[in-house]
């Protein structure tokens, strides 16, 4: 899963940090989406990362039973910054969004403001894009997936406004 | 690019329970011939305000709005509604439509108001009244009518005197799904033919068949950005299809 990978990332970027402390982070944080992360997809993610060179071993923790501690590295950042200032592609990723959403503003990676502006700009291309298929067909299957499209996308721009309320109204 | 409209540092302030409250906090904003601007925003954010800045329908407190290079927040009150109704169309939310004059009356009484003669007055009003497809309302009351069709209406009238803008407030809010599809296409139309025009909306169906939308936040813009029509509007809903069918 993508997502595990760059949240992973993010929450690195708070400092140095093992396998299981970044499960907990994971699960106070984005719970609510992913109640099925385990410590052993924690740990090859982990592994896979640092094969990568996005995180590198920072040693092992000996107050910590021995656990291996890791660290973001520029790489790993350069990576994480990508993936944050890519819209979502259509509105079935929205957990995408949200999940990205949710990382920047606990890890202050991104700029929550941002990424929704990016989103919002994202959908509504969409919806333009709908709305010109809209007139080049004519038969009713494709007219209604085009309004249900449609209205989803409606429904995704209407929770980013809820999203920037909500985030706004915590800031202050 | 010509410039029809342009403000700067445009700011307007309201007392309220004797404190001011600031409806508009420094915009600076262009608009270009020919170009399809939504400005969106929540509410209270301003840009109902400035819709009517920019069609001098309001004074701002500070700043400036120049109108095809005429600063209009300078003009008498006389010569700002001469040119308002000569060079400004409106389209409201509620449509304010003359409800004991037909729809040709409505449509017709904006050119009789700028001094346009009464043959060519007709003229006009027959012209656009076919060309918004509503040419077998035309006498027709409003009450008569349905919303989307007083819409058409409503924007016949907004047009009759070739504004250099026409300035829509909410031009859907009103409208069911097919009136709206309506009332979008139309502005579509009116925009390719080469009309500016300036609309302010909560309709992101509005704002995405705009060319460029700006955003309003507490009084300030706060971001924009420019739309684009698909290369391939076919291949492009097949994708948005997969996505939401979950292909």
């Amino acid at each position: 899963m993508v997502g595990v990978r760059n949240a992973l990332l993010a929450l690195l970027t708070l400092g140095p940090s093992h396998g299981y402390e970044l499960k907990q982070a994971l699960e106070r944080n984005l719970g609510s989406v992913w109640r099925s992360v385990n410590i052993g997809q924690i740990y090859t993610t982990l592994q896979r990362l640092e094969r990568d060179g996005l995180i590198r071993e920072e040693g092992v923790d000996e107050n910590q039973r021995g656990k291996r501690t890791y660290n973001i590295t520029e790489e790993g950042r350069t990576e994480l910054k990508v993936w944050m200032a890519t819209p979502t592609v259509g509105p079935r990723l929205k957990d995408e969004f949200f999940t990205k959403f949710i990382l920047a503003a606990h890890s202050g990676i991104a700029d929550p403001l941002e990424l929704i502006e990016a989103q919002r700009n994202e959908y509504l291309q969409a919806l333009r894009e709908l709305h010109q298929a809209a007139e080049t067909d004519g038969d009713l299957s494709g007219s209604l997936l085009i309004e249900g499209s449609a209205l989803h996308l409606q429904a995704d721009l209407t929770f980013l406004d809820r999203c920037e309320e909500q985030y706004l109204r915590s800031r202050t | 690019m010509t410039e029809i409209l342009k403000t700067k540092n445009l700011t307007k302030t309201y007392q309220m329970n004797g404190s001011s409250v600031a409806a508009l906090n420094g915009v600076d904003i262009d608009v270009a011939k020919g170009e399809f601007l939504a400005i969106m925003g929540p509410s209270g954010s301003g840009k109902s305000t400035l819709l009517h800045m920019l069609g001098g329908l309001d004074r701002p407190s500070k700043g400036e709005v120049h109108f095809r290079g005429v600063r209009t927040d300078l003009l008498s009150e006389a010569k700002l509604a001469t040119l308002r109704r000569q060079h400004v169309g409106y389209v409201f939310q509620f449509f304010n439509l003359i409800g004991n004059l037909t729809a040709a009356d409505n449509v017709e009484l904006p050119a009789l108001m700028a001094g346009v003669a009464p043959a060519e007055a007709r003229a006009r009003r027959e012209e656009v009244l076919s060309r918004l497809g509503i040419a077998d309302q035309a006498r027709s009351l409003p009450a008569q009518m349905s919303g989307g069709q007083r819409q058409r209406v409503a924007l016949a009238r907004a047009l009759v005197n070739e504004p250099a803008v026409l300035l829509a407030d909410e031009p859907t809010g009103n409208l069911d799904s097919d009136s709206t599809r309506d009332v979008l296409g139309l502005l579509r139309q009116t925009n390719k033919a080469g009309q500016t025009i300036v609309v302010v909306t909560h309709d992101p169906n509005v704002g995405s068949v705009a060319d460029r939308v700006v955003r309003m936040r507490d009084g300030r813009i706060v971001a924009e950005t420019h739309l684009e029509d698909a290369a391939d509007p076919r291949g492009r809903m097949s994708q948005l299809i997969d996505l939401e069918m979950g292909a």
